[in-house]
């Protein structure tokens, strides 16, 4: 197969935890030819640690240049749409990081774009590769516990979670002061930072888009100013109920914990991390579960995985292995929460689309 | 002598007077009582703690009242306006058969006591047998009695979303509230597991905030047998009674009503939210 020459856009923490390893990988796929970032020293410690040729603060002098196939979009949600839709007027294949979007618009106008000018267009919704979500989607797929009747994935996350990994950059911080991720400027804080995952895991478990949602959040965390909780309730179309509670700043000690059931009406699935933790420490401090977050979910093999099928996919021609409507699709639940949690109402999927403004 | 108090213990079932015999072989010098029927005259002058059946809560809870003595009671359906109004003045308070297991009356504990520093939230979910599902009500009233007492502040909004879950009748209740501390619970009952002899099912609590993430799963303190016939769970929980006693005393000692009110209001409002299928201001 031809190697694929890449460029990558955003240097932040999903980029040096998680694509930039996984690009290193595999190698013999892919080559970075260069990486964009605002923030010089963050595009600086990518060249350094992973072998780009170049970097660039703007990224469209990475746009510019011809030798590049495809682009990796690691910045935030609020970026996307702006610069996913540059990539493929340049001709760009892209997979760009989840949510996918600011706005359902945003999302509609990427497909567009990409499908205008003939790109690939797939957004990194990681969990679908993960081996544990894979597997528990296989039994589901075989029909080996019936129908579907309830989606529950639980989320927890500790304070400073990416600390652990001591990574050359951190979150950007557009203002300068407090990073894009905290900024009620810039982001609706739980809902679509990791809550996505779990709205795109509940369809794709589900089978089905959703017909409604109910949420709550609230702002947990000791001067965090977007909310950091959220819970909620979805109605599928076929009558499945999706649920999830997100926390995400727990106790630093907190071991970063996952729970998903899948009751169907022969049977179910179960993926809970206190009874697959792989390795715990037990001492003074209580117990520890230091390898959770490396093994279990997010480094894994899951962004191998989706890069290097997304890599596949152009070499042989063939279609994303995820359909970027399931990430609009996603985003749509995701915002809607959002709503539903602001207002108090139960907030239907229809009012969530363009046309219904 | 003991300090725990003499009681009335109201009801005829097993939970009843497996009760009276704890209290009476512990405390062997304080009278108890057992007041099997609501036919039978209230003699005793002790407190009243109803662990009778659903269906005869509501009776002895008004003949307590009206006998004067404050009283106990596991969740009560259909209350009128005598009994709503003896919750609010704190005569009667309610508790749930799910402090007499011993992991969440330390879970109680632990909670009232700060553990988890500022709270976030409480997530439960019980999981029941679908040939149970005719008691899903009473595990949602108990479910939602022991989430309010964990929280211990007032109720102010309810989402519910409620499912047949593929069958006849209402097989699942999903409850979205928030309380006047910015506590938010999420409660879950549902009639999803494989039929069983019994009614016990999976029951998970966890309760998070800034300082701990407190969990307790009940069910899982019992012998795992892995044989021929496949994989079977052998529970040993003690008996509830002494834990639901000491609940009882604790909450009729304890001088506040907020988390019997929010019980009320939730386990009424549970009602009209799912009908609405919208949130519910309280």
């Amino acid at each position: 197969m031809t190697k694929l020459r890449a460029g990558l856009i955003g240097t932040g923490t999903i980029a040096h935890s998680a694509h930039l390893p996984a690009m290193q990988y595999l190698g013999h796929d892919i080559e970075l030819v260069a990486v964009a970032d605002i923030r010089a020293e963050a595009a600086q410690a990518a060249v350094k640690k992973y072998g780009a040729e170049t970097w660039y603060s703007d990224y469209r002098e990475l746009l510019n240049r011809d030798d590049i196939d495809f682009v990796d979009i690691c910045t935030p949600e609020f970026l996307h749409c702006e610069q996913v839709v540059a990539a493929a007027e340049a001709g760009k294949h892209i997979l760009c990081e989840k949510p996918m979007a600011a706005t359902v618009d945003e999302a509609d106008r990427m497909i567009a774009a990409a499908k205008a000018n003939d790109v690939m267009l797939m957004i990194g919704h990681s969990r679908r590769f993960t081996d544990r979500y894979r597997n528990a989607w296989q039994a589901v797929a075989e029909g080996r516990i019936g129908n579907v009747q309830i989606v529950r994935e639980n989320e927890r996350r500790p304070i400073a979670m990416y600390s652990a990994l001591d990574l050359a950059t951190g979150y950007w911080s557009p203002d300068g002061d407090r990073p894009w991720i905290s900024d009620p400027e810039y982001t609706e804080g739980a809902a679509l930072t990791n809550a996505v995952h779990e709205m795109d895991l509940a369809r794709w478990f589900a089978g089905a888009d959703a017909l409604s949602v109910q949420a709550e959040s609230r702002i947990a965390g000791e001067g965090v100013e977007v909310a950091d909780f959220l819970t909620y309730t979805i109605t599928f179309k076929n009558g499945v109920i999706g649920g999830a509670e997100i926390v995400n700043n727990l106790p630093s000690g907190y071991p970063y914990f996952h729970m998903l059931e899948v009751y169907g009406d022969q049977g179910s699935v179960r993926a809970d991390d206190p009874d697959q933790s792989p390795y715990a420490v037990w001492s003074q401090g209580g117990m520890q579960f230091p390898v959770n977050f490396d093994q279990l979910l997010h480094i894994d093999n899951a962004y191998i995985r989706e890069i290097g099928w997304f890599v596949r996919a152009i070499q042989i021609g063939a279609p994303p292995p995820l359909d970027p409507w399931d990430a609009r699709q996603a985003l749509a639940l995701s915002l809607a929460a959002v709503e539903s949690s602001k207002t108090g109402r139960t907030v239907f999927l229809s009012e969530m689309e363009p046309s219904s403004e | 002598m003991s300090n725990q108090p003499a009681l009335t213990i109201a009801g005829d079932n097993d939970l009843a007077t497996n009760a009276a015999r704890h209290a009476i072989a512990a405390v062997p010098d304080d009278p108890v009582y057992l007041w099997r029927s609501i036919a039978d005259p209230l003699v005793s002058k002790a407190p009243v703690v109803i662990l009778a059946d659903a269906g005869e809560r509501a009776g002895f809870a008004q003949a307590a009242l009206n006998a004067g003595l404050p009283t106990v009671s596991l969740p009560i359906k259909d209350l009128d306006v005598d009994l709503k109004q003896a919750i609010a003045d704190g005569r009667l308070r309610l508790m749930s058969t799910l402090h007499g297991l011993p992991t969440l009356a330390r879970l109680q504990q632990d909670a009232t006591n700060g553990a988890v520093g500022r709270r976030y939230g409480v997530f439960a979910s019980h999981r029941i047998p679908t040939n149970f599902v005719d008691e899903l009500d009473d595990v949602v009233d108990d479910l939602v009695t022991y989430c309010c007492s964990l929280i211990d502040s007032s109720l102010t909004r309810v989402s519910v979303t409620t499912s047949d879950l593929g069958t006849s009748a209402t097989a699942g209740w999903f409850i979205l509230a928030r309380f006047a501390d910015e506590t938010i619970a999420t409660i879950e009952v549902a009639a999803v597991l494989p039929e069983a002899d019994e009614s016990a099912g999976e029951l998970l609590i966890e309760v998070t905030g800034s300082e701990a993430v407190l969990r307790a799963a009940p069910e899982q303190q019992g012998v795992l047998i892995r044989s021929a016939e496949g994989v079977s769970r052998s529970n040993w929980y003690a008996d509830p009674s002494d834990f639901l006693l000491q609940r009882a005393t604790n909450l009729r000692d304890s001088g506040n009503e907020t988390a019997s009110l929010s019980t009320m209001k939730l386990m009424q409002k549970r009602f009209e939210a799912a009908t609405a299928n919208q949130a519910v201001e309280v």
